[in-house]
């Protein structure tokens, strides 16, 4: 990438050489290309940061035609949010931000003639690819749980249809009814969010059916933010949520789809709905481009987030081994804009200065009670690294608490006018 | 934001996944009217305490003088853009 760069940096500083020097850059076109595998957060990012640059030809490839947020999907699941509210499309990023959109699947990468191929069989050559696939589910880890189980007891861990489900289902759920909710192990994307779903649901029944219960069978013996979640469950909803770690129940083993029931070691528990979290890794296009590692993730270097694996490929957001940091759609928009800028780099010739890594997420406990956290990151030795971490305390005032919720909201649009460039 | 990779517009990147570009920004404030000297002012009191905001406490830590200064001069110089002469 060295030599890359040195000799970008001497054609563009002679102008209209840059295309003797990029060898791949087909004779009509005289801008490095950039090809973007996933149009969510991580890629919209990516391909809305470099399409700004003008500098370089970015084409974003995404199945969907409308990207619908997780982040407020738990709201939504409440009833509190519409989900037309927490859907995008693609028409801003192409029509102001110089960037073309392909709406279609890419079902493989040749690394070594530097292709896409997509589902319909055109082939995309680049000169920089990245992958942003997000997550998919390990298969087997929980027996008879696959895509048809989902469509019977959903994960709603991408939004959508299927949390579009999980809505209805919990409508049209009995009073008195029990929801399961089974929570994954590390690492998985959004590590409060099982528990922030079991907050904004338990707010639902408390109005509409309040002799229900929640019940979480957790993979896991502890949790993100654990003691302002607990604290908040006392406080907001006295006997509806009960959590259970591993410890105690040795995990969800199997699902019994026609008995709407799970099995953990020793016992077997029946729903009324039940929300099933598997264990996940790496987007299956990231797994099958050879991007992935024994974990499941992909590594990749902390500064250009270029894959370890396969060079001239760069990785950003839940796919990734992200070291300290978080799944979330903050950290994968925030480690987006340096790839950018890494790629712009090394393509074009521009500087990229050392990076500032962040996340900062709001987590609804009730409609006017949220907390948040803030960590800065580092990369140091390969890996990402904490350097601060800033996160609400228990006993916050009921004041402190609504501004949070209400600074959310505003995040909220901010964050995906940033994305889907709804702004400037 | 202007689309420029200079060091401020790199910074300033940061900035855009909480504050809105267009100055719509409610509960969290636009910062697209600030002049260098307020936005340094306001990072350097963020720095100084946890109080106001946890996130602008995180990313006023982060940032050196230096960056301070890049990301303010980037800012300030984007309202101009953007004003009417
Ligand atoms: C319930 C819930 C609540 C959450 N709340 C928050 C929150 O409050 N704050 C926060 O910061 N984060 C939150 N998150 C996490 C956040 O949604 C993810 O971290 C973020 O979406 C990751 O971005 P990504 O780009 O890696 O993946 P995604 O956003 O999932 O994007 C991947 C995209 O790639 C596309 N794709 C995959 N393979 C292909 C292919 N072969 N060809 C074409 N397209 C392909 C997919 O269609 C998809 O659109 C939450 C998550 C959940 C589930």
């Amino acid at each position: 990438m060295t030599n890359w760069t040195r000799r970008q940096i001497c054609s563009m500083a002679g102008g209209v050489l840059a295309a003797a020097a990029a060898p791949h850059v087909a004779r009509s076109q005289n801008k490095p290309r950039v090809v973007v595998i996933g149009g969510g957060i991580g890629g919209a990012t990516v391909a809305r940061y470099l399409g700004d640059l003008k500098t370089m030809d970015v084409t974003l490839i995404e199945t969907k035609r409308r990207y619908v947020t997780c982040f407020f999907s738990n709201l939504y699941l409440a009833g509190l949010r519409s989900l037309a509210s927490l859907t995008f499309g693609f028409e801003v990023l192409t029509e102001r931000h110089g960037l073309k959109v392909i709406h279609q699947a890419a079902t493989g990468v040749d690394p070594g003639t530097k292709t896409v191929t997509l589902r319909d069989g055109v082939r995309l050559a680049y000169d920089r690819l990245v992958v942003a696939a997000g997550i998919a589910f390990k298969s087997g880890e929980i027996r008879n749980y696959d895509a048809s189980a989902a469509e019977i007891m959903p994960h709603a861990w991408n939004a959508g249809p299927q949390s579009e489900l999980l809505r209805r289902q919990l409508e049209s759920m009995e009073d008195g009814g029990v929801f399961v909710i089974v929570a994954p192990p590390d690492p998985f994307r959004c590590p409060p969010a099982p528990y922030e779903r079991a907050s904004l649901v338990a707010y639902y029944f408390k109005q509409f059916k309040p002799r229900s219960k929640i019940l979480i069978l957790d993979a896991k013996d502890r949790f993100s933010g654990q003691e302002l979640f607990q604290e908040a469950w006392g406080r907001h909803y006295p006997g509806m949520i009960e959590w259970l770690p591993r410890q105690f129940t040795g995990a969800v083993k199997i699902v019994d789809v026609a008995a709407r029931s799970v099995v953990t070691e020793g016992e077997t528990f029946k729903a009324a709905v039940a929300n099933i979290i598997p264990a996940q890794k790496a987007g299956a296009i990231a797994e099958k481009t050879e991007l992935t590692d024994a974990s499941g993730w992909c590594p990749v270097d902390p500064v250009t987030f270029e894959s370890t694996l396969q060079r001239g490929i760069h990785v950003v957001g839940d796919s990734i081994i992200g070291g300290d940091m978080p799944k979330s759609a903050f950290s994968t928009n925030s480690q987006a804009k340096a790839c950018a800028f890494a790629i712009a780099a090394s393509l074009t010739g521009s500087q990229q200065f050392p990076s500032h890594l962040f996340n900062s997420c709001y987590t609804f406990l009730a409609p006017d009670d949220a907390f948040t956290n803030a960590i800065t990151f580092t990369p140091e030795g390969g890996k990402i690294k904490t350097v601060e971490t800033f996160i609400s305390k228990v006993g916050e005032s009921a004041e402190v608490r609504r501004r949070t919720a209400h600074q959310a909201v505003g995040w909220y649009s901010a964050f995906t006018a940033d994305v889907f460039g709804e702004g400037s | 934001m202007a689309a420029d990779a200079s060091h401020g517009a790199q910074i300033a990147a940061a900035c855009a996944s909480c504050h809105d570009p267009s100055g719509r920004g409610h509960a969290i404030p636009p910062i697209t009217s600030l002049d260098e000297q307020t936005i340094i002012k306001f990072m350097h009191n963020y720095r100084a305490s946890e109080s106001s905001s946890h996130v602008m406490h995180a990313v006023a830590l982060s940032l050196s003088e230096e960056e301070i200064g890049a990301v303010a001069r980037h800012l300030a110089a984007n309202v101009r853009h953007r004003d009417p002469p």
